[in-house]
């Protein structure tokens, strides 16, 4: 392996290469940045311009391209509240109200910095461990796959502490919308309300643009407020997220990176759930959870190192399996046949020289991120100094175009306008929109696994053994009972405080 | 808004969601049927829960801090839906070009010369912004109606 790698070392830093890692990733941070171009369509797009390249090259090029993208939907999660790609859903959380309260700057360096984190173990998980967890996530069939989309459920009891209730049933409401369209198991359209067109489901990122992006545009020029937020470039600002990452997020840091990574392994589950999943998981362990979603560094790190890591995680398969974690490793598995180049445990030994000229590549990318990202964010950030009205109209035209890209179907424009409608309205009486978007981004996968396991239950004559068989299903119940109860204890132990008769006898 | 009322509101949204799912979905059958009907019955009850809560308890603080300006909320909400309804049939590039002058307009400080120059350079730059980034570099396709 050494040999291959210091070989690698050797491809990396030719001037081409270079090039190439660089323009890959202003064009995908570009791409990550406007609603409705994803990382998939970005990789897909310069797939057949790899054709003209060496193919070391042309891997090169894909990976800085999906890693910029992933890392560019921060952006305009953080200044205007758009997811740019689904994974940043979770980034708007925190990301967004510390732009409104004065500190885009801190915002977009603690994305930057830490989408460079979680890239970079997401990419030693590549390196080091692709055999074995390659093996882990062969394990997870049907009923893991659906525990483990429960255990993310079950991250609303965190999500929406103040009010369990309607976050429990905002996320029924998303899971229940979700089923719109063909049902996967048999095939059969569903809710489609005598309307064709409907029967291609709800796509998940124009309902996030609606949800997200669009019911924001309402909520701005709802108010009187001339910009969105104040803006002035904060000097330092990079050096005091750095200090504030390496002192007080640490664990976070690690944490959420390896949730990305192993949730990139598990093919269906993307970036959008890593992130969500990590962001619950770092306020479930805060000491202070109360403050997530106020505007806190710790929320955007843990969204973002979450999502990059999912990187590395997903391609651990695609390399070693031919299995692909993700809908871009699948364009990018695509490329590497296209290529003539047959992904699979053997890729190490017949063709070691390209799989470690890529992976060694990621994280050369992960490390130009940072500068790159920096100047980047410079200039975006620039938008908060735009007037707030001309900002505002902008989106409704950015979510218009991006929405309809994905499919070039005008009912996905229509999805936006009516999601918008129903996070704005619903928002008023309390609806809780960060849980309703895990119920439609885990409704179809959840669905999907319910049914495979009834049938599997049908075959083996036991629906227990099919539902409780594996110790990895153990674990996950255990862990969603652990993540349903562990609010509600706590919230029990904080009044059992306030009451000085029942702390008497605790003690 | 008190919390009495929006619980008594989302409830009530809750169960209107549920009864037309209900409704729309009677035909459907085995397996197709099982994970909605679960779902139904939960924001059936949920809502029922929620509107009991709202009509029993006496919840008095605020549900939000402060009332957006309607006007302006109903005016793009309006306003975006009549443009999504022209992008098909005028085209996108024509219908967004005079969406976001009007908007730009609209929202303006005052209805001076500077405000439309600075409104026709922002919904004609927009416009051609796009065009050069999903048309021609990227090859994403806009919808297109009788104009442009």
């Amino acid at each position: 392996m050494l040999g291959y790698v210091i070989t690698a070392l050797g491809h990396i830093i030719e001037p081409l290469n270079i090039l190439l890692m660089l323009g890959g990733l202003i064009g995908g941070i570009v791409i990550g940045a406007l609603p409705g171009l994803t990382a998939t369509m970005g990789v897909a797009l310069m797939v057949p311009v790899t054709f003209a390249m060496d193919p070391i090259s042309g891997l090169i090029m894909l990976g800085a391209i999906y890693a910029g993208a992933i890392y560019g939907g921060s952006n305009s999660a953080c200044l205007i509240r758009t997811p740019g790609t689904p994974s940043s859903v979770a980034t708007t959380f925190d990301g967004f109200p510390m732009c409104q309260a004065g500190k885009a700057d801190e915002a977009l360096q603690t994305a930057l910095l830490a989408s460079a984190f979680g890239g970079v173990v997401g990419t030693f998980f590549l390196l080091f461990m692709s055999e074995p967890l390659a093996t882990f996530a062969l394990k997870f069939g049907g009923p893991e796959v659906f525990w483990l989309c429960i255990f993310g459920l079950s991250s609303i009891a965190v999500m929406s502490r103040d009010n369990m209730l309607k976050g429990l049933l905002s996320g029924g409401l998303g899971l229940l919308i979700s089923t719109i369209g063909i049902d996967p198991n048999s095939g059969v359209p569903r809710f489609i309300f005598g309307y064709y067109p409907l029967a291609q489901g709800i796509e998940i990122i124009p309902a996030m643009i609606g949800l997200f992006s669009f019911s924001q545009v309402m909520v701005l020029l709802g108010s009187n407020r001339q910009f969105i937020a104040e803006y002035s470039p904060s000097k330092g600002a990079f050096g005091r997220v750095l200090r504030k990452l390496v002192a007080d997020c640490k664990i976070n840091l690690l944490r959420s990176s390896t949730i990305g990574t192993i949730i990139g392994m598990l093919p269906g589950a993307g970036g959008e759930i890593a992130s969500i999943i990590a962001y619950n998981e770092a306020k479930r362990w805060d000491k202070e959870s109360a403050r997530f979603g106020t505007g806190i560094i710790e929320g955007v790190a843990a969204s973002e190192s979450a999502n990059n890591a999912v990187i590395g995680g997903s391609l651990i398969p695609m390399l070693t399996l031919g299995i692909p974690g993700s809908a871009v490793a699948a364009v990018i598995l695509g490329a590497l046949l296209a290529h003539g180049i047959q992904p699979g445990f053997k890729i190490f030994a017949e063709t070691g020289d390209l799989a470690y000229t890529f992976i060694i590549s990621q994280l050369a990318v992960n490390i130009l991120m940072v500068p790159v990202g920096y100047l980047m964010a410079k200039v975006m950030a620039k938008i908060l100094n735009i007037r707030l009205t001309l900002v505002a109209v902008a989106i409704v035209t950015l979510s218009f175009i991006g929405s309809y890209a994905i499919s070039n179907s005008m009912l996905d424009v229509w999805v936006v306008v009516g999601f918008g409608v129903i996070a704005f309205f619903g928002g008023l009486v309390g609806l809780d929109t960060g849980a309703m978007a895990l119920g439609i981004i885990l409704g179809p996968m959840v669905e999907e696994n319910l049914g495979k396991c009834v049938n599997l239950a049908k075959a083996e004559g036991s629906i227990w053994q099919v539902f409780l068989a594996s110790p990895i299903s153990i674990l996950l119940i255990l862990l969603t009972l652990l993540s349903i109860l562990a609010p509600i204890l706590l919230g029990l132990r904080k009044k059992c405080r306030k009451t000085p008769s029942c702390m008497e006898t605790l003690s | 808004m008190t919390r009495k009322y929006t619980d008594i509101l989302s409830g009530l949204g809750f169960l209107a969601v549920a009864s037309v799912f209900w409704s729309a979905g009677r035909d459907l059958t085995g397996v197709s049927r099982i994970f909605p009907s679960l779902l139904e019955v939960f924001l059936a009850l949920g809502g029922l829960v929620l509107c009991v809560n709202g009509l029993v308890k006496s919840r008095k603080e605020k549900a939000c801090d402060e009332m957006p300006v309607w006007g302006r909320v109903w005016l793009i909400l309006i306003s975006a839906i009549l443009y999504a309804a022209a992008v098909p049939v005028v085209g996108f590039y024509v219908s967004s070009a005079v969406f976001l002058f009007l908007m730009a307009m609209i929202f303006g400080k005052a209805w001076t010369m500077a405000q439309v120059r600075l409104s026709l350079v922002f919904s004609v730059g927009l416009c051609l912004l796009i065009y050069l980034v999903f048309r021609t570099l990227l090859l994403v396709p806009t919808p297109a109606g009788f104009l442009f």
